[in-house]
């Protein structure tokens, strides 16, 4: 994924192009992208910060690395009015993030949500949790075990008495 | 060879994410996930849903309707302790005639309901699966829940309310095969301000309402 919207190191934010007015965003990482406003702004975090003129200078985007914030800005750009001709193509693009197919995707969509958690856009959350979700149907205990990582923090007696309590939803 | 540690972000993940992502999950997918590890049970015990069905065969045998009745004690006891009182949605749907020969099961769905309104509940279902028995009476709390926005009834009865209504959030009311007294109803519906959508379906006792 490339970091195209990277800004020259002079920009100091709030600086227009056209009539559009840019906002400078930097990642945990150092990385630098100029966003127009009008699709940052689907970040109600960013939004709220525009609302109380608090987006002049450089937003620093907290636990964030600059190629998480990169699929960021795609995202919205892909989600900006107009930018896709219908909502099908939409869905086609989205599909990418939606599926978690390995590890390497699994551990992709935390960045995102983490992202998209601190920078509270509805959009991508949704899409994101959803893409967990999926992950989690139709497997197991064990097998969700290995696919997340989890280690259990329960003892052997611990888990078989909370088995027993939610008996009925591990019958079929 | 390369060893990496395998870190677990899943359970690092906010609370409020873990809720998101259950939403998307089925309620007994839910259930199953608590066995995880501690966080994924305290995220459950904290999820403002509440949905029970019962549901696959033999449910009448005794150690089901036993295992069933622990369930839904254990699960309260857990959100009781709650300091934060809050519940989007609970749907109880049973055979409510468990409940005519077992004063402890009654007492426990009974509390699982004024937790409900207690915690600001906003979606409130009750589906009686049983319609041969006698008619299962909706508690008297439901009729001053001001939080709920959303009701809906299947094969219940609706009794003779002993203090005034104030359903007053109350925008839907969802009514199917339930025994309500023609007066009854609208005196329901008079303490229901903010009503924008009622639908009565195969209902009995209602002979011909007027709506003001």
């Amino acid at each position: 994924m490339s970091t195209a919207a990277t800004a020259d190191a002079s920009s100091s934010g709030d600086t227009t192009e056209g009539s559009v007015r840019l906002l400078t965003l930097q990642s945990e990482d150092g990385e630098v992208f100029e966003v127009k406003e009008t699709i940052a702004t689907q970040s109600v975090t960013i939004k709220g910060m525009v609302d109380d003129d608090c987006a002049t200078s450089t937003i620093p985007v907290c636990n964030v690395t600059g190629r998480t914030l990169a699929m960021v800005i795609e995202w919205w750009n892909k989600h900006e009015i107009g930018a896709v001709s219908n909502e099908k193509e939409l869905k086609e693009w989205e599909s990418q993030f939606d599926t978690i197919d390995d590890k390497s995707d699994r551990d992709d969509v935390y960045d995102l949500l983490m992202a998209a958690n601190y920078l509270n856009i509805p959009t991508l959350l949704d899409c994101c949790t959803s893409a967990v979700a999926e992950a989690i149907k139709g497997k197991s205990t064990d097998e969700m075990r290995e696919f997340f990582d989890i280690k259990s923090d329960f003892d052997e007696k611990e888990e078989d008495a909370l088995r027993k309590e939610n008996q009925w939803a591990f019958e079929n | 060879m390369e060893i990496t540690k395998a870190i677990d972000r899943i359970s690092e993940l906010p609370e409020s994410i873990l809720h998101h992502v259950m939403s998307f999950l089925t309620y007994k997918q839910v259930v199953q996930a608590t066995v995880l590890s501690k966080t994924w049970l305290k995220a459950w015990i904290t999820y403002p849903v509440f949905e029970f069905e019962f549901e696959g065969m033999f449910y009448w045998l005794f150690d089901r309707r036993q295992n069933q009745k622990e369930f839904l004690e254990t699960t309260l006891r857990h959100r009781e302790k709650l300091k934060d009182k809050y519940m989007n949605k609970f749907t109880l749907a049973m055979e409510f005639y468990h409940l005519f020969d077992d004063p402890e099961f009654a007492t426990i769905v009974e509390r699982w309901i004024y937790h409900a309104v207690e915690c600001n509940v906003r979606e409130l279902k009750l589906e009686n699966e049983d319609s041969d028995m006698s008619w299962y009476f909706l508690p008297q709390i439901i009729y001053s829940a001001k939080s709920i926005y959303m009701l809906e009834l299947i094969n219940c009865a609706l009794g003779h309310p002993k203090c005034k209504v104030k359903l007053d959030s109350l925008r839907k009311l969802y009514l199917s095969h339930v025994y309500a007294d023609n007066e009854v109803l609208q005196y329901v519906i008079a303490g229901c301000p903010m009503i924008e959508d009622l639908s009565i379906y195969e209902c009995r006792g209602i002979k011909n309402l007027e709506l003001v």
